[in-house]
């Protein structure tokens, strides 16, 4: 990496950092507190000790790349990355959903640090494809290379996505991503022309809570929960409606569970679509 | 001034307030094309510059030179309105003024809300319909500050959804989300 590269990506880091702090007080918060045995071992050759001079070096290199917000990553030994998110309490409902990937291709928009492209690496796709614009990346690299899980990462957000030059995949996977996007139905008509036909997308977002709106979509004033990157948040039929818009055939939704303690009352869901086939 | 089938004279409510003689402005003309009572009124006013723009046709070069730009019948019309937005204040100079006419839902309750419709599927023509509140934070985050609404009678027929016009200044504060994605790095 150049070091104006590096120096961009501290910034980067420093900026997430700051707004890390205003949501929970540190910009460097501690994994959460989790079950050993729950902890999911991205490769089969993950060392089961570390020495006290790769733990040193394993521990300093994730330590620059705070904050962590997904996670929990173990990197070897009794040593856990990953910070403010619990991202496998969301894999729960996730992993049930997920068929099998044998020989599939897949994509994940949005990836944040990896935590479910990493987990769909288990899942033996043929492809696998992870885009992250942001610093957050770097966590992905770092982990990739210790994982070796055969993610193909990328620098891309869903702009750069093009069906022509990439091909389409039989799943297509997006969490947390819509309500930071001022072009919300073009983000979901390019997720659409990424989906093969009779392709699976996975489709999960913050939504606001009112049952009395839910219709609607909420406009976000300034910042929710100190992230003033929120642009906006559907209510669960405006997203179904914008996500059947677009061309998508929704099976179900799962995995409803509270959003962060903001403004107004949010939820985090998912929707499991499908692009018919022939379409 | 003749008003054709199917037409809004929005020039009702965004005529008064503009200045009768525009001499010494550069206008931005920026709606869905074709003649409108706006259009031929705003050519009869005599600014130094008349320029037309159909948002569905790519953004005029010119950056930062309108003094005065009126925009009716297009921000309903696409399902980017932070991008319809962003490129008006590229397009304006600092302290010029926008005319904006956007159709809302007039009721209280929904004002921080919004509603996107693909037109494709048939239910209207909009793809985004925002309520009141909506509508100033949207054009306040890009780079806009709202003057005053102009007061719009359909805002208060209760019928669910009207026209509303709003007058606001150009402020050098850019657009606040015009989110700019990364390059990729040179090795990918």
């Amino acid at each position: 990496m150049s070091e104006a590269n590096d120096m961009n990506v501290q910034k980067s880091l420093a900026e997430i950092g700051e707004v890390t702090k205003r949501q929970l007080g540190t910009s460097a918060p501690q994994p959460q507190d989790f079950e050993e045995g729950s902890l999911i071992r991205f490769s089969p050759d993950l060392k089961e000790k570390l020495d006290d001079e790769e733990r040193k070096a394993l521990s300093d290199r994730a330590a620059s790349l705070a904050p962590w917000l997904q996670g929990p990553f173990l990197l070897g030994g009794d040593l856990v990355v990953g910070g403010a998110w619990r991202t496998d309490t969301r894999w729960v409902t996730l992993g049930t959903e997920v068929p099998d990937l044998t020989g599939k291709r897949v994509l994940d928009v949005g990836s944040n640090a990896g935590y479910d492209p990493f987990r769909f690496s288990l899942l033996g796709p043929k492809e696998l494809i992870a885009c992250e614009p942001f610093a957050f990346i770097n966590q992905m690299r770092f982990l990739e290379e210790i994982y070796q899980a055969g993610i193909e990462i990328r620098e891309l957000g869903w702009q750069g996505l093009d069906p022509e030059r990439m091909g389409r995949f039989d799943l297509v996977h997006c969490h947390g991503v819509l309500y930071h996007e001022t072009n919300p139905v073009g983000l979901l008509r390019r997720l659409y022309e990424m989906t093969a036909d009779g392709g699976l997308f996975l489709f999960g977002s913050m939504m606001h809570a009112d049952p009395s709106k839910a219709d609607l979509s909420r406009m976000v004033p300034l910042a929710y929960f100190g992230d003033d990157t929120w642009w906006w948040t559907p209510g669960p039929t405006a997203m179904q409606r914008m996500l059947e818009s677009v061309g998508f055939v929704i099976e179900k939704t799962f995995g409803f569970s509270p959003g962060p303690p903001g403004e107004f009352p949010t939820i985090n869901g998912y929707f499991r679509a499908r692009r018919p086939a022939g379409s | 001034m003749n008003v054709a089938p199917g037409q809004v004279d929005h020039w009702k409510l965004i005529g008064p307030v503009v200045p009768e003689n525009l001499e010494d402005r550069r206008v931005l003309d920026v709606g869905p094309g074709g003649e409108d009572p706006c259009s031929r009124a705003i050519r009869s006013r005599s600014a130094v510059t008349v320029a037309s723009w159909n948002p569905s046709d790519e953004r005029p070069a010119e950056e930062g030179v309108f003094d005065l730009v009126v925009c009716r019948d297009s921000l309903n019309a696409t399902a980017h309105p932070a991008n319809l937005l962003s490129d008006i204040w590229h397009l304006t100079a600092v302290d010029g003024t926008l005319l904006l006419e956007c159709r809302v839902m007039t009721a209280v309750d929904l004002s921080i809300y919004a509603r996107f419709v693909e037109a494709a599927v048939g239910v209207g023509e909009a793809e985004w319909l925002p309520g009141r509140l909506a509508l100033r934070w949207s054009v306040e985050t890009s780079g806009f500050d709202v003057d005053r609404w102009i007061d719009s009678p359909g805002l208060e027929a209760g019928s669910g959804e009207a026209s509303a016009y709003l007058a606001a200044t150009r402020v050098a504060r850019p657009p606040a989300l015009d989110i700019s994605i990364p390059e990729p790095a040179e090795d990918e």
